[in-house]
């Protein structure tokens, strides 16, 4: 056996674990501390379903879902709500924090854009609302039927965009996705003690 | 170290050459591949020049600066530390809301653009069926006081304009807003496209703020029922 | 600080340990190569998809946000992984001068990372993900095959590494034999599915950034240190650098993840740390581009000779280039223009083509010829694949970071609607799936030449000594 491999390995071991105590173990054991947002309720069934078809269908990949702080970014002036804290995420796993803005931020989607029918609309077609828009459009969540059921949620396509002949209606994907951006609201101003302190 | 090699000589640019060229020397051509390898690979005794350990001593002492300048609070809190001087002097300070590059105010048409377009459309011409238009619609033209607090609380439910139905929810715009930004982008819809509408005074917006958030968006049928 | 030395390897010694690692290493690339046109074809599709929105919609497979997933891990756990495994099979008994350990375990264990990802990046298609960036592949079906073949291609290596004959250790032996150990618990670290809300982006982060770090760049490095002096019959320029860049390295690279998160909603320190150290940054990155830069000095034509070489040192200045350019970023004064926009490809894209990608070609050109003995069958093939890959890299790279400047200013300014930050980028978007797609022909041209190779490989025609490798004749003539 070699001495210097073994120090070798055993000082990357080293290196790996002290950075890994610092970003990993040591702010998880702080975490734990983190309350809810006030208002923030856990999912129900349908947004947490939702959820898993905003994870699936990657909206990551062009959404953030976080308000960044004002001091160096402009995303509240923006109108995209006050910056996200920590109390913001205690349901969500896996997060969705994303690192990419070809789209607009989505953590208070459900603020600003609350129509149901705006939200199912956009992902059928979203240069039907949105003409400049180079969203992926989702018609594969969608139906088209002859005839809307009882239950059915019908959504109103331009005739730009309709189907030849039909009705086009929400698939419970669509649905449950809608539910989940609908419910992302974390515009509840913080308590003061929550509140970050602007400066120490 | 090797000797310095004399140029080397310029190899063949083109593909194998024809079989049967080279027949029985496949064994010394063979060796030749590895014998033609360099040795392998050792180490220099050269030092590090001075200038890396000046800049390494340098980002060290810079380091500790950084870290003891922004590094917050050792707890949860985000969003420390990266508020300029001065505010981090006046602690307590109020958020400015706009942050360190706020810009001189938008005109009701670029609020226009940002707030309102994804749904009424960039010329205000709503969507058949699903948003109602602006440009053209009896509300819009009508009683500033009413237009003012659906865009103060939001509107909701079933709603007639320019005798077509509609049936959505429109967001409160109290807290994104303020009074001068609201005027602005009403004025702005009751005096383009043809429409001729007088425009909305502050003071109104101002007023009717002061009535308090609404816990729910308004009804259409509340708001024809407003004295 | 100077190194001991060991007598130099023989050839014929030379000629077994590569014969011991010949059967793993050759089907790491063969596989390789496979996930690299996959991977291509999924990147040409994503990007098309910025041009053509509505093309390709009725089917979820094929939407974006599962394509540019595919994408990612068809080109970092197929391609880079795998090509950087066959790579260690073949150099680190060089270097330790012991033949492979355990050549079936490393076979089996590169047929069971294949089988991951053949399960894997198709379920990502599919809609399977873990949902977190850089460790979408299913920890079901997909990360249990690549812990195992991964462990056991590992343990050969490792195996292999312990059993080391020399006294002193080249450096390129630091960090390839130290990437085996670092990446298992990475990856372990990563894909523990018990974090919930901003922990689980904060070791998201770590692990995103370390995977680059600890793995790809680690190898990458270990194969230039290796390459470079190789090719050139010279030493490497100092073994004091390579110690401090080695060590810094590990130590403050290794602290770097959360600057992904700058301005975000985790505690600040975390950040602040961070930023920090990716601003020491710089003194690992100034050893090692010193040493290379030394090394290479006075020795520029040699690039004219060896292909290995023009890719090798490209992929050794990009190595610079990428960490200048991650070490800039990580300021919040140009993160908060930068961070959220194209940019972040581009920077993403030196390191993973530019430096990771060039680095394995040009491994690939070297090791190849001395596992089949047979040479490459064309010199005008390897020149079209160098032209198009730095073309169309260098295009990709350029484009993105002027849309992604563009975009961010456009961003940042509130005045500004959100639309413009999309329209000012479509033109440079249009550039990138250009540049992609001559990326794309010339991973045809390489995929084509190692067929071609290996067909006459297989049909025992003739031998030929490598004669495109860098100043054939050096050995010989110096002694």
């Amino acid at each position: 056996m070699n001495l210097r491999v073994w120090l070798l390995l055993l000082g990357a071991v080293a290196i790996m674990s002290f950075a890994a105590m610092v970003l990993v173990v040591v702010p998880a054991a702080l975490l734990t501390e983190v309350k809810p947002s006030p208002g923030l309720e856990p999912y129900t069934a349908s947004e947490a379903s939702g959820r898993g078809v905003y994870i699936r269908e990657g909206c990551m990949y062009c959404h953030s879902q976080q308000v960044r702080d004002t001091t160096i970014t402009t995303d509240e002036a923006r109108g995209w709500g006050r910056p996200s804290v920590p109390g913001d995420y205690v349901y969500d796993a896996p997060h969705q924090l994303g690192t990419m803005r070809t789209g607009p931020d989505l953590m208070n989607v459900g603020a600003r854009l609350p129509d149901r029918r705006w939200q199912l609309l956009h992902l059928y077609q979203p240069r039907a609302v949105v003409p400049w828009s180079i969203m992926p459009s989702f018609p594969y969540l969608f139906e088209v039927k002859a005839q809307a059921g009882p239950d059915d949620e019908v959504v109103t396509v331009p005739p730009a965009w309709a189907p030849e002949s039909g009705v086009v209606v929400a698939g419970p994907e669509a649905v449950a996705l809608v539910d989940y951006l609908l419910s992302l609201d974390h515009t509840q101003p913080l308590a003061p003690t929550e509140a970050t302190p602007r400066a120490r | 170290m090797p000797a310095e090699p004399p140029n080397p000589p310029v190899p063949p640019e083109s593909g194998a050459p024809e079989p049967g060229e080279a027949v029985g020397v496949e064994v010394e051509a063979l060796h030749r591949a590895i014998a033609r390898e360099p040795p392998e690979p050792i180490e220099g005794r050269e030092p590090a020049p001075w200038w890396l350990w000046a800049a390494a001593a340098t980002a060290l002492f810079w380091g500790g600066w950084y870290l003891g300048r922004h590094g917050g609070t050792f707890g949860v809190e985000s969003h420390l530390g990266y508020a300029p001087d001065e505010e981090a002097a006046a602690p307590g300070a109020p958020p400015t809301g706009a942050g360190p590059t706020a810009a001189a105010p938008l005109s009701g048409a670029d609020i226009y653009t940002q707030r309102c377009a994804s749904c009424h459309q960039a010329g205000g011409e709503g969507l058949p069926g699903v948003f109602p238009p602006l440009v053209g619609s009896e509300w819009v033209a009508g009683d500033p006081a009413i237009l003012v607090r659906i865009v103060l609380d939001g509107l909701g439910g079933p709603i007639t304009v320019g005798g077509q139905p509609y049936d959505g929810v429109m967001p409160p715009w109290r807290d994104q807003l303020d009074d001068a930004a609201i005027a602005a982008v009403l004025t702005h819809e009751r005096t383009h496209a043809g429409v001729d509408a007088p425009p909305v005074d502050p003071a109104l917006v101002t007023e009717l703020r002061a009535a308090g958030a609404r816990a729910t968006p308004w009804t259409a049928a509340e708001l024809e029922a407003l004295p | 600080m100077t190194p001991p030395e060991s007598p130099p390897a023989g050839t014929a010694e030379r000629s077994a340990l590569d014969f011991a690692g010949r059967e793993p290493a050759l089907l790491c690339f063969v596989t390789a190569v496979f996930w690299l046109l996959v991977g291509s074809i999924f990147g040409d599709l994503a990007s098309l998809k910025f041009q053509f929105p509505d093309w390709l919609a009725d089917s979820g497979a094929l939407t974006f946000g599962r394509l540019r997933t595919a994408h990612l891990n068809a080109m970092i756990y197929g391609w880079s992984s795998l090509a950087m495994l066959g790579v260690s099979c073949w150099l680190i008994p060089r270097l330790v001068r012991q033949p492979l350990a355990w050549p079936r375990l490393a076979v089996g264990g590169a047929m069971i990372w294949n089988i991951g990802l053949l399960s894997g990046v198709p379920g990502l298609l599919a809609g399977a993900t873990d949902g977190l960036e850089w460790l979408e592949l299913d920890w079901r079906f997909s990360d249990p095959w690549l812990v195992l073949g991964g462990a056991m291609v590992g343990g050969a290596l490792l195996r292999t590494v312990l059993g080391s004959k020399v006294e002193h250790l080249y450096v390129s032996v630091w960090y390839t034999a130290a990437a085996f150990v670092w990446f298992p618990i990475l990856f372990v670290i990563g894909n523990l599915r018990v974090y919930t809300g901003v922990e689980s982006a904060a070791v998201n982060w770590f692990y995103g950034h370390n995977a680059l770090g600890f793995w790809l760049t680690a190898i990458n490095l270990g194969a230039i240190y290796y390459l470079l002096p190789k090719v050139l019959g010279r030493p490497i320029h100092s073994y004091q650098l390579s110690l401090v860049g080695f060590w810094a390295f590990a130590f403050f690279y290794s602290l770097n993840g959360m600057h992904h998160l700058v301005g975000g909603p985790i505690p600040t320190w975390m950040i602040t740390t961070s930023i920090v150290a990716s601003g020491m940054m710089v003194i690992p990155v100034g050893a090692v581009a010193v040493n290379h830069h030394m090394t290479m000095v006075g020795r520029f034509g040699a690039l004219r000779y060896s292909p290995t070489l023009r890719f090798v040192v490209l992929g050794a200045i990009s190595y610079t280039a990428v960490s200048l350019q991650g070490i800039f970023t990580a300021f919040v004064e140009v993160n908060r223009v930068t961070h959220f926009t194209q940019w972040t490809i581009a920077h993403s894209h030196v390191g993973v083509y530019a430096f990771v990608t060039l680095t394995l070609f040009g491994s690939i050109y070297y090791i190849l010829p001395r596992l089949v003995e047979r040479e490459w069958p064309s010199a005008s093939l390897i020149r079209w694949h160098f032209w198009l890959s730095l073309g169309g890299i260098a295009a990709y790279v350029l484009a993105l970071i002027v849309g992604g400047v563009l975009q961010g200013m456009a961003l940042l300014d509130p005045a500004r609607p959100f639309e413009e930050s999309v329209t000012v980028t479509l033109p440079w978007l249009a550039v990138r799936t250009v540049a992609g797609l001559v990326l794309t022909a010339g991973h045809l041209v390489f995929a084509w030449h190692i067929a071609l190779m290996l067909s006459r490989h297989l049909r025992r025609e003739r031998r030929l000594p490598p004669w495109h490798e860098a100043q054939p004749r050096l050995y010989e003539e110096s002694g």
